[in-house]
């Protein structure tokens, strides 16, 4: 039997399904404002050169007494996690009931070149939870760090385990040599010290080629495809632009903390094997005695769900928690499961510690 | 004529060339002539380029449109292909796998691949050293393509003279345009390899739907298969060390390339009194050092401040304490009310002001005292406690320290504990 059985009359009316779309398209993408994102209101607690720290305001005062600290990324924004009304995990936390608040890291330029991790970390991510603190009245509060973040968030909390109350990590890598994880794999036998004392800060478009490049035929062409499909859809459209605008909105980064991360996290597996420095602090994860939630993607392709399953394995807490997401690495932010599942799942992990 | 007027005539063209694709498949033998295949794809072409064209120089998206259009191409390529060929699959030959296979095989329809995108984006970074790259490296291919291996050893032979250090700047950027080129080449031929692959998996694919029930009935179903079976060949290739060790390499040639090139740019700067980014680059790192060290002192200071504060507090509180438990002590004793000679900063009041309400809340040792002050009231109240401070101890035969050391060690008798540390002087002289 055939393995392709096309009616000629299908191939025909695919075309010109193909033809009509693209023409609704015209008009749909013509009337279309540009997008935007970023839908809580919310208010700046703490500033510090191109850092600003946001507290978000719900319907409703929090209930939570201890708030949440959101660690984001260096490499993309941190809008991801208020995208849209209905796509939204601060919103979400928000009606549970937690204090939430964020660190936009901001977009470094040349002269934020010699930013290195220590100034990140043992700078100003400290100096961001001790506003946060200080704001809140507390003098513990909770880490919820995403990705790159959440790598951050265990050095952080390695280094300072009396800031922190209750430690989150999403889709966080943890483990950078799994056989699995390819953009570890393109990094071990790069040259760091060349790399970045050659091109400085490592601008966002290389960054986002080599995200592209993990999956070349599906983010380059096939996703291209169907947004074909929704050409005459303008709320899905709306939404797949804004989707856009995030993916290659991305800062550059900052050269020495690029070095760094590569050497140290990507070459060295230094979170797992140990020896890691961050400045003049050893970063031990067996410190992290404070209850843990590490939440990661099954179908995560920059982040292999092994390198964040690691984690239970290195750190010091009795209280570990591991939630295993039916989803990628995006789409435990916006994808409509993970609006009914993650923050709920927080939120219920938190009330009971 | 406008735009949406070639838009609306090109729809109209690729209906009538999708009804002629169409009408030549019934009888099964007679396709669409080459030329009439190649009138087609022509006007595919020239649609989609029409319809692209209807957003030029508007604002709205037309990076995602671009992206887009150039996504699409690989599906319009397959449909194009598949309506050409009727769709059918004839036996084990299938004219339309075959034209796409034929056309340089899967590479060609996913160009996305070749050339590493990554190190071509590298290549056109506005950053130090990129200008004049992209048109070094097209000249050395140009010109010492054909010759490389003979270059090489002309490179390779040792300078000398009055400009020997230029001599060997040039060989050696010479040299390092020529490996990146060599690594380029490997890398390329291992997506060659990615292309076989694809191909191959997809021939294995399409032989699993085979079975009854799996069928594929769309084009897209089948663009979703091939898409499929180039990222499954893909992955493979990208997550082996043979992939790591090239891909590495190829970077490092290429940052050679670049720093040899910013070398030659600095030189030429300096010869022109232009300051270099070598220059800002050290004055970057030592601004970014003195801000450390600036704000690692800052935070000293702060800290001091807050435990100057935070001694101060005390002292009220210990006042607050006697006071409470002294309730007729005659107006010439002066004991507790003589300050410590200040050690404080001028900036005290400041940073009292601004330490966080938090940690005045959970002041352990604030509390502590706060307790006692508490208890010693109680206390008085029931009995009040004999307590005569020594009126020598004005006179330097005993120090204030120690009149709070023996009145915390009453106050512990009476409350079955130690009440509160004794201060102690610094200096030891009180």
């Amino acid at each position: 039997m055939q393995p392709i059985r096309l009616d000629p009359s299908r191939i025909f009316d695919e075309a010109t399904r193909f033809r009509n779309k693209l023409a609704a398209g015209v008009q749909v993408l013509r009337e279309l404002d540009d997008v935007s994102y970023g839908v809580t209101p919310k208010d700046e607690v703490y500033r510090e050169d191109k850092l600003v720290v946001y507290r978000f305001r719900g319907d409703r005062a929090p209930t939570a007494k201890t708030p949440t600290l959101i660690v984001y990324a260096l490499v993309n924004r941190p809008y991801m996690v208020d995208l849209q009304e209905d796509k939204s995990l601060v919103r979400n936390l928000l009606a549970q009931g937690e204090d939430v608040y964020l660190v936009d890291w901001g977009y470094p330029d040349r002269a934020d070149r010699w930013l290195n991790l220590d100034d990140y970390i043992n700078g100003y991510l400290r100096r961001s939870v001790d506003a946060v603190a200080r704001n809140a009245g507390v003098k513990k509060i909770n880490i919820l760090g995403i990705c790159q973040g959440g790598a951050f968030s265990l050095c952080f909390t390695s280094i300072y385990p009396d800031k922190v109350r209750n430690l989150i990590t999403m889709v966080t890598p943890v483990d950078f040599h799994t056989p699995d994880n390819m953009l570890s794999n393109w990094t071990r036998t790069m040259d760091a010290d060349l790399f970045v004392d050659t091109i400085g800060n490592v601008p966002a478009d290389l960054m986002n080629m080599c995200y592209l490049m993990l999956k070349p035929m599906r983010l380059f062409q096939q996703k291209y495809v169907g947004m074909v499909d929704i050409l005459d859809d303008r709320k899905e459209l709306e939404n797949f632009l804004r989707m856009e605008k995030w993916i290659f909105d991305s800062p550059d980064q900052a050269g020495e903390a690029f070095r760094q991360f590569m050497r140290d996290f990507y070459q060295g597996n230094k979170l797992v094997k140990g020896g890691l420095m961050i400045g003049d602090k050893a970063v031990d994860l067996k410190n992290i005695t404070m209850p843990v939630l590490n939440i990661f993607a099954e179908q995560d392709h920059l982040v292999p769900p092994d390198a964040s399953r690691a984690l239970a394995g290195v750190v010091g807490t009795k209280d570990y928690t591991q939630i295993a997401f039916k989803g990628g690495h995006i789409g435990i932010y916006v994808s409509s499961r993970a609006q009914r599942e993650v923050p709920p799942a927080i939120h219920e992990w938190l009330a009971t510690r | 004529m406008t735009d949406t007027m070639d838009f609306a005539q090109w729809a109209r063209n690729w209906e009538a060339m999708a009804r002629q694709s169409m009408s030549a498949i019934p009888g099964a033998a007679v396709l669409p002539s080459w030329s009439s295949q190649d009138a087609m794809q022509r006007q595919w072409s020239d649609g989609i380029a029409q319809w692209t064209r209807q957003f030029a120089g508007g604002a709205v998206q037309s990076d995602a449109i671009e992206r887009l259009m150039s996504g699409a191409q690989g599906y319009l390529g397959m449909l194009q292909s598949m309506a050409a060929g009727g769709g059918q699959a004839q036996g084990t030959s299938m004219p339309w796998l075959d034209a796409l296979n034929g056309a340089g095989g899967f590479a060609a329809a996913s160009p996305s691949w070749m050339n590493n995108p990554i190190t071509q984006a590298m290549r056109s970074f506005g950053g130090s050293g990129a200008v004049g790259l992209e048109q070094m490296m097209e000249r050395m291919v140009g010109a010492a393509g054909p010759v490389l291996n003979d270059l090489k050893g002309v490179l390779g032979t040792p300078a000398f003279g009055f400009l020997r250090e230029h001599q060997e700047n040039a060989q050696q950027a010479a040299l390092a345009m020529i490996a990146y080129q060599e690594q380029m080449a490997r890398y390329n031929r291992l997506m060659l390899k990615v292309s076989e692959n694809s191909f191959a998996r997809f021939q294995l694919k399409l032989a699993e739907r085979e079975e009854p029930g799996r069928q594929i009935d769309s084009i897209r179903g089948v663009y979703d298969l091939w898409i499929d079976a180039a990222e499954e060949a893909y992955a493979e290739i990208a997550l082996s060390e043979e992939y790591r060790e090239i891909y590495g390499a190829l970077v490092n040639a290429q940052m050679r390339v670049r720093e040899n090139v910013q070398r030659e740019i600095e030189r030429i700067s300096v010869d022109l009194g232009i300051p270099t980014r070598s220059e800002i680059n050290t004055i970057g790192e030592r601004l970014q050092a003195l801000r450390r060290e600036f704000r690692a002192e800052r935070e000293k200071a702060a800290e001091q401040a807050d435990l100057a504060a935070e001694v101060e507090k005390l002292r009220g509180e210990l006042d607050t304490l006697k006071n409470a438990r002294e309730p007729s002590r005659p107006s010439n004793v002066v004991a507790f009310a003589r300050p410590l000679p200040r050690t404080v900063p001028a900036t005290t009041p400041v940073a009292a002001k601004s330490k966080p309400k938090s940690a005045k809340k959970t002041s352990r040792k604030g509390s502590k005292a706060k307790a006692v002050a508490s208890k010693a009231k109680h206390a008085a109240k029931a009995s009040p406690p004999v307590f005569k401070p020594d009126r020598g101890e004005r006179k330097g035969s005993s120090s204030f320290a120690s009149s709070i050391a023996r009145f915390a060690r009453e106050a512990g008798q009476e409350t079955g504990r130690t009440a509160a540390k004794p201060l102690k002087s610094k200096s030891g002289k009180r």
